[in-house]
């Protein structure tokens, strides 16, 4: 290649949360309670918390009854309330309230436009997008002072929704949203401003970079999740649906919090693969089989295997994900019976899980007494044998229980055409965005495409957040314009799914730092063709039913089927 | 019933239902004396305009218009109706004059090539499937060149380390023949195992000359050359299973080109 | 083992199926380098990476998954240490692909291109030609014969023509009947069905519909082709009475078939083979099968008796002599107004005079014939009408011989030719004749007549046949018949003359005995039925007896045997009224004195796995089919 195309390799704070940010808006909000009561001190230099505050938040006013948030988005950030009074849901509430915004699919006429327009040259870009200030055109971030979403709708009629709905008060120095921040998992509550109101909006990477800092914050933060939270959690959970609020407080007293494994396990578990160690001897433990079941665990995120010893090894019976409950079958029929029980299966970590653990005694006291006949069935009994569970066993140890939208290809009806690798090419301008190679069981083949997880730790890491969860549907999306090619995401992904693509110029070259010479690379994965109409294209194309987007908690995987 | 037997039954059934309506109505016009040729040969000529949409829906996949495994079942039962509407269009299964014979011909290539393909496309997938190995059909090189690579540095260390090269002769003698390029085609093809047959007797042919040291880096030998026969396999299949409408497609635009010219010669000349 | 491929993104990167090149190398099995072809078709990989300088000293730049940094590095001028020669791309199976595609239609249309033109000179059935892209197989042995002048113009008329032309031909309707009439032609329209036009009648609504010689005869099946045999089907569009087969479905031959109106001549097959040829007298005369009146041999559907001299006369022959046809008799008169000297000198003296003025005595008491009576136009029992008449007649009688009976038939009636109806008339017989009766004398005869022909008689003109098919009587008879007026009192004495000459039982020459007087239409004219009449209203229907006698032998059997020969079929109706059909002028009003001939005779051989019953066999479509004079005078 003689000639190159040059383009300034952009930093991560050189796409500000909010570009407009001032130092004195700095100097104003360390002034404030919430934010001196970080130590500043604990910050390193190469992250000084002025800095995060000027990069990594903006300040965002809200006029009466806009919307903050909606429950159910997916939020990449949290709120402090500077000014004013918002007002949460806590009943409920009419979903058309909520006016939820749809991410910009393609027209008619641009969907059938890219038969001519997707380009025979790879991943080609136009480069003037990235410009050298990189502020993004979109309308997601940082653009003005005031928040624009996109859908003008906000809660009319103030009053009549006070009266009719449950609410309650959020004044100022509130924090709230950093659950559905840090987690990754969506908004729990809707949110509008009461009367204008000013917030302080931080991305989760500089929430991220607080707690990480700073103890106190930290704390604060675990506590508030317990007070917030978990109400809402044990509110919506039907084991105590029939709870009056003074049982369930006392059950939300009484409940503990427990987190097993780490918030990074990808990067362990990658490390224990490559060393070629299976995993299921290295999974922190839970519960154990035979011990004493003293209360009934309540996954609250990540993922869980229940075993079973097996001659000298363990056999997976299951998988846990968030919402599932462990011991309440013993629990219950050992109340009924009016003895103790034992745990009749162990519970492992897979990487990372968040529990609640609610005490035996309160369950007997409070809860058994009012349950509906019925509600707990014991476990059915179901004679199976080694190859049956041979399937579950392969997706627990390849952690592909994470994945909602897993690309399963029936290799005994794949004719190797690669029909759906030109289909996922066709809606990405000519490029494709998944490798026909993978894992394969018996003759299933468990696709190199993004899985969409439920805990996407490619996530984890991203500097400038380009990497996010689209608004509808949840899909894990890349912003291509504000990606810098770090890597990251690629790296930690567990099961290589996002590849890293150098990028050219519409006249075919290679695009090239000038600082390195090393070309500019993009991270690129499968977006479940979220801006095309009809949903993945590579489903529709195969010939032969051979491909399948699936959930391998939901669909049952047998032969004959999918 | 699975989803896709249940739809493959309903395209199959109304594929039925307009024959027969069509067989019906040409009896119809014959015995009043019409020319049933001309409805039986627009009904043709219609459903064959139809079946080539489908290669026009792969180019179009960006487009959502309906999913591919419908069409193609409506183009596998379409092409079975179009060859019943063909017979019952001529009436006879080889018709006089030149022209019509180079289109009948032309015409049973094709379908014979569909039929050929389909039937490849049903019994390939699981042989592969079974060889216990899958690669990208266009990474083979690759992987070819990798094992054999692989196997003349397995091969000069066994002559290094044991001073002897009775494994490098019988490589070169034998072995790099079968390393060079994917093998036995044909006996892949039509499901023979004579690949591995191969591989193991020449395993045996010069296990006897060699002692304990040498045998294991035969063992290693073997293994990467069983590896190569189920990448051999993938390569004779997945070259059938794309090729063959190599036959196909071309077959079916001449068809198409003859039959519009029969089309324009009757209406000019008979009706 | 399905795992052990390296699946990490820096080891593997996307495949690009729709890249129109794959790397040279790759093709020859060797190791395809990673930048792979360039979208132009040229090399990507002569480099391995592009080499960066960076303060002064070059570094290599060679991406993760082709190795990372080489170990060599670049050399000191830039250039990358790691190149390897350029490959020759080659096209992907895709691009092959729409290459083969483009090839073979490109060659199809070169070839219709070429093998049209082929067509355009010369005669298109001699040698090379045969392969034109127009040649929808070989015609018939007879048509191909005649189209060689003009070729496939002969019936299509668009080939040769302009682009133009075939787009008009393409959505104008293709007259290619109208062509066939050229030479072919028929008794009736051809482009009706049966070449007819049929009366609509309610269930016949298709007869208005015009058809095409195309709908059942279609060309370019072969030299050896048959392009007439049709389809029972076919047959079937039209008449839809639908059945499979003749033995199964055909309907019920009509009622009366095949006798769908009275014979023409009044023969009773049953009196006659019941009774009469059983009489002794005539045992050597009757026949001895139906053969010897009936000549079946070589007949198709009609099989005519022998005439009547080979048939009939036999018995009948003295039968015709023996009734006398009666043109003038002598009536009786009150009073002579004759001039006796007008007498004297037209028949001179004779023997006995009376003497004068005796009271006159007619010596005939008789009342005028009603054939004097027509032809002088007077009643004939009013003496007073007549006498006039009849005595001037006698005298112009008397004095010019037939002349004046002459003159009095073609007053009479316009359509007589006295010149047949007198044929033999002596002129001196009659004026003998006339001048005894103007003597008031009965006229004798010199000696009985033998051989028929004209006398007098006593007091009458009298004819006598002198054998079958006696012109005299019969132009007697035919004049009777059409002999018409508007005058009422004339009317009568026509009917009474037609009665006299036409009685079955005292007719002239007994004609009428057997011939049939018949009015084919109501208030329409009578006619005498001289001849056989042969059935010509089923025109469309073949039957050939002559065929099926070897199956009946009708030689070798006794007459009237039921069991056998033509009464196989022909069986006698022992209860039939055979005379009452006579009995009026209506041939409709009959009764056949054979039973209606039904399927059954037929399909005993008729009928699946033995001899042919399809529509054709016995049933002809087209009416009289002939050529034009263009066949004959070898126009082509």
């Amino acid at each position: 290649m003689a000639t190159v195309a040059h383009l300034s390799r952009p930093q991560r704070w050189d796409s500000p949360y909010d570009p407009e940010m001032q130092d004195s808006d700095v100097q104003d909000l360390l002034t404030r309670p919430e934010i001196s009561a970080i130590d500043a001190g604990s910050f390193p230099d190469s992250l000084p918390l002025e800095g995060i505050l000027k990069n990594d938040t903006r300040i965002v006013r809200f006029n009466p009854g806009d919307i903050v948030v909606r429950e159910g988005d997916y939020g990449n950030s949290a709120f402090v309330i500077l000014k004013g009074k918002l007002r949460v849901f806590t009943g409920d509430y009419p979903a058309a309230l909520l006016g939820r915004e749809t991410a910009s699919k393609k027209s008619l006429f641009e969907t059938i436009a890219q038969v001519w327009t997707n380009k025979r040259t790879p991943e080609v870009r136009d480069t003037s997008r990235y410009g050298d200030q990189a502020v993004r055109a979109s309308k997601r971030g940082g653009r003005s002072r005031r928040l624009d979403s996109g859908s003008s709708v906000f809660v009319q009629d103030i009053p009549v929704v006070l009266n009719k709905y449950k609410t309650a008060e959020m004044s100022e120095g509130a924090l709230f949203g950093e659950l559905a921040a840090l987690g990754r998992i969506p908004r729990t509550a809707t949110i509008f401003a009461e009367d204008g109101a000013t917030l302080l909006e931080i991305r989760w990477q500089g929430l991220r970079e607080i707690r990480r800092f700073d103890d106190g914050f930290r704390r604060m933060i675990d506590n508030r999740y317990r007070q917030n939270a978990l109400l809402v959690h044990l509110r919506e959970t039907e084991l105590f649906a029939n709870l009056d609020e003074e049982a369930l407080d006392k059950v939300a007293q009484a409940t503990l919090f427990e987190t097993y494994g780490a918030f990074d396990w990808h990067v362990s578990y990658q490390k224990m693969r490559s060393s070629g160690q299976s995993s299921a001897g290295n999974e922190p433990p839970i519960a154990r089989q035979g011990e004493y079941v003293d209360g009934l665990l309540m996954i609250r995120a990540g993922f869980a295997r229940v075993a079973r010893e097996y001659g000298t090894g363990q056999r997976t019976l299951t998988y846990l994900g968030a919402g599932d409950n462990f011991g309440l079958e013993e629990l219950y029929e050992g109340w009924k019976a009016g003895e103790t029980v034992n745990m009749s299966s162990s519970l492992t970590a897979l990487g990372y899980v968040d529990a609640l653990r609610v005490p035996a005694q309160v369950l007997e006291e409070h809860v058994f007494p009012h349950l509906e006949e019925g509600l707990i069935k014991p476990a059915e009994k179901t004679e199976r044998t080694l190859a049956d569970d041979a399937l579950l066993e392969f997706a627990v140890e390849e952690r592909f229980i994470n994945a909602t939208q897993a690309m399963l290809i029936d290799l005994d009806r794949c004719v190797r055409c690669d029909d759906c690798v030109r289909a996922c090419a066709s809606t990405h301008g000519g490029n494709p965005r998944f490798l026909r190679h993978g894992k394969t069981f018996d003759h299933w083949m468990v696709t190199n495409a993004c899985m969409h997880c439920t805990d996407p730790v490619c996530m984890i890491g991203c500097p400038t957040g380009a990497i996010h969860r689209s608004q509808v549907g949840g899909s894990v999306v890349i912003n291509d314009d504000t990606c810098i090619g770090c890597s990251t995401c690629a790296t930690s992904c567990p099961y290589d799914n996002i590849r890293m693509v150098e990028i050219r110029s519409a006249d075919s070259h290679v695009v090239v730092d000038p600082a390195t010479s090393q070309p500019i690379l993009k991270a690129t994965k499968c977006d479940l063709c979220y801006t095309n109409p009809g949903g993945p294209a590579c489903v529709r194309a195969c010939p032969h039913d051979a491909l399948n987007r699936v959930d391998f908690h939901f669909d049952s995987i047998t032969e004959g089927d999918l | 019933m699975a989803a896709s037997r249940v739809r493959i039954l309903m395209i199959v059934l109304a594929s039925g239902v307009i024959f027969d309506l069509l067989l019906l109505e040409s009896e119809n016009i014959n015995i009043g004396l019409g020319s049933a040729a001309e409805l039986t040969g627009y009904w043709l000529f219609g459903v064959m305009v139809f079946l080539t949409l489908f290669n026009l829906r792969k180019k179009l996949s960006m487009i959502p218009l309906g999913p591919a495994s419908i069409w193609l079942a409506l183009h596998t039962v379409g092409g079975v109706l179009a060859l019943a509407l063909f017979w019952l269009h001529t009436g006879t299964i080889w018709p006089t004059g030149i022209y019509e014979q180079v289109l009948v011909v032309l015409f049973y290539a094709t379908v014979a090539s569909g039929i050929f393909g389909y039937v490849a496309q049903k019994i390939y997938p699981p042989r592969l499937t079974q060889s216990g190995v899958e690669v990208i059909y266009e990474r083979i090189p690759d992987h070819i060149f990798e094992i054999r690579d692989e196997v003349e540095a397995l091969v000069l260390q066994c002559t290094e380390d044991t001073r002897v090269d009775t494994l490098g002769r019988h490589y070169l003698d034998t072995m790099s023949w079968f390393f060079r390029k994917p093998r036995f085609f044909l006996s892949h093809m039509v499901g023979s195992q004579m690949g591995r047959q191969w591989v193991r007797q020449q395993d045996a042919n010069v296990r006897r000359y060699l002692n304990d040291a040498e045998a294991e880096f035969l063992d290693k030998m073997t293994e990467l050359a069983m590896l190569k026969n189920g990448i051999d396999l993938h390569y004779a299949l997945q070259s059938i299973m794309k090729r063959w409408l190599l036959i196909h497609l071309p077959l079916t635009a001449a068809l198409m080109t003859l039959s519009v010219w029969h089309l324009l010669v009757v209406n000019v000349y008979a009706l | 083992m399905s795992n052990s491929f390296d699946y990490r993104f820096d080891r593997s990167s996307y495949e690009r199926p729709n890249n129109r090149f794959v790397c040279g190398r790759a093709t020859e099995w060797g190791k395809p380098c990673g930048r792979g072809p360039n979208g132009d078709g040229t090399c990507g990989g002569t480099a391995e990476c592009q080499p960066f300088n960076r303060n002064g000293r070059w570094e290599c730049r060679r991406a993760p998954q082709d190795g990372g940094p080489c170990a060599d590095g670049p050399g000191p001028d830039g250039v990358c240490g790691c190149s390897t020669p350029p490959c020759v791309p080659r096209r992907s199976m895709r691009q092959l692909r729409w290459r083969a595609t483009v090839i073979f239609v490109g060659l199809a249309i070169a070839l219709i291109a070429v093998f049209t033109q082929l067509t355009t000179s010369g005669d298109i059935f001699a040698g090379s030609a045969r392969l034109a892209a127009l040649d929808a197989g070989d015609l018939t042995g007879s048509h191909a014969g005649f189209t060689g002048a003009k070729g496939c113009k002969t019936c299509h008329e668009a080939h040769d023509a302009a682009p133009t032309g075939w787009l008009r031909a393409v959505f104008g309707k293709n007259d290619l009947s109208g062509q066939c009439v050229d030479c072919h032609k028929f008794g009736g329209p051809a482009d009706r069905p049966h070449n007819a036009v049929f009366a609509a009648t309610a269930s016949n609504g298709k007869t208005g519909k015009k058809t095409e010689c195309t709908m059942c005869h279609t060309e370019h099946k072969g030299v050896d082709a048959d392009i007439s045999t049709l389809d029972n089907k076919q047959c079937a569009a039209c008449h839809k009475k639908s059945f499979s087969t003749f033995d199964r479905g055909h309907p019920k031959f009509s009622k009366q078939f095949p006798h769908f109106r009275r014979t023409s001549i009044r023969f009773n097959h049953a009196s006659h083979l019941n009774k009469n040829f059983l009489k002794p007298e005539v045992k050597d005369k009757a026949p001895a099968s139906c053969t010897t009146c009936h000549q079946a041999s070589s007949a198709q559907r009609s099989v005519e008796p022998l005439g009547f001299e080979a048939s009939c006369a036999g018995c009948h022959d003295d039968q015709i002599s023996k009734r006398n046809l009666v043109v003038l008799r002598l009536p009786e008169f009150e009073e002579s107004s004759i001039d006796k000297e007008a007498v004297l000198e037209a028949c001179g003296p004779v023997a006995d005079e009376e003497e004068e003025d005796e009271e006159f005595e007619s010596v005939s008491g008789e009342e005028l014939n009603s054939v004097g009576a027509f032809l002088m136009n007077v009643e004939s029992d009013d003496p007073e009408a007549y006498s006039e008449a009849f005595q001037n007649l006698l005298m112009a009688m008397a004095e010019e011989g037939t002349v004046p009976l002459g003159g009095l038939l073609e007053q009479s009636a316009e359509t007589a030719n006295p010149g047949t109806m007198f044929a033999g008339l002596n002129p001196e017989a009659v004026k003998r004749m006339a001048c005894a009766w103007a003597r008031n004398q009965e006229y004798e005869l010199p000696a009985e007549p033998q051989y028929g022909g004209w006398y007098g008689d006593i007091v009458d003109l009298i004819y006598r046949p002198s054998g079958h098919a006696d012109p005299v009587v019969k132009a007697w008879l035919e004049m009777a018949i059409s002999a018409k007026s508007d005058d009422d009192d004339v009317t009568e004495r026509i009917s009474d003359m037609r009665e006299e000459l036409l009685s079955a039982r005292d007719g002239a020459g007994a004609c009428v005995k057997c011939h049939a007087v018949t009015q084919d239409t109501e208030d329409g004219p009578l006619r005498i039925e001289w001849n056989y009449h042969k059935d010509t209203g089923q025109s469309y229907q073949t039957y050939s007896h002559g065929q099926h006698l070897s199956l009946v032998n009708p030689q070798g059997v006794k007459l009237a045997d039921p069991t056998q020969g033509c009464a196989t079929c022909h069986k006698l109706d022992q209860k039939a009224d055979f005379a009452s059909g006579f009995k009026d002028f209506n041939p409709k009003t009959f009764s056949s004195n054979f039973a209606s001939l039904n399927k059954q005779a037929c399909v005993q051989c008729h009928t699946e796995g033995r001899v042919r019953q399809d529509c054709q066999l016995c049933h002809d479509y087209h009416k009289e089919p002939g050529f034009t004079d263009r066949v004959t005078r070898n126009e082509n």
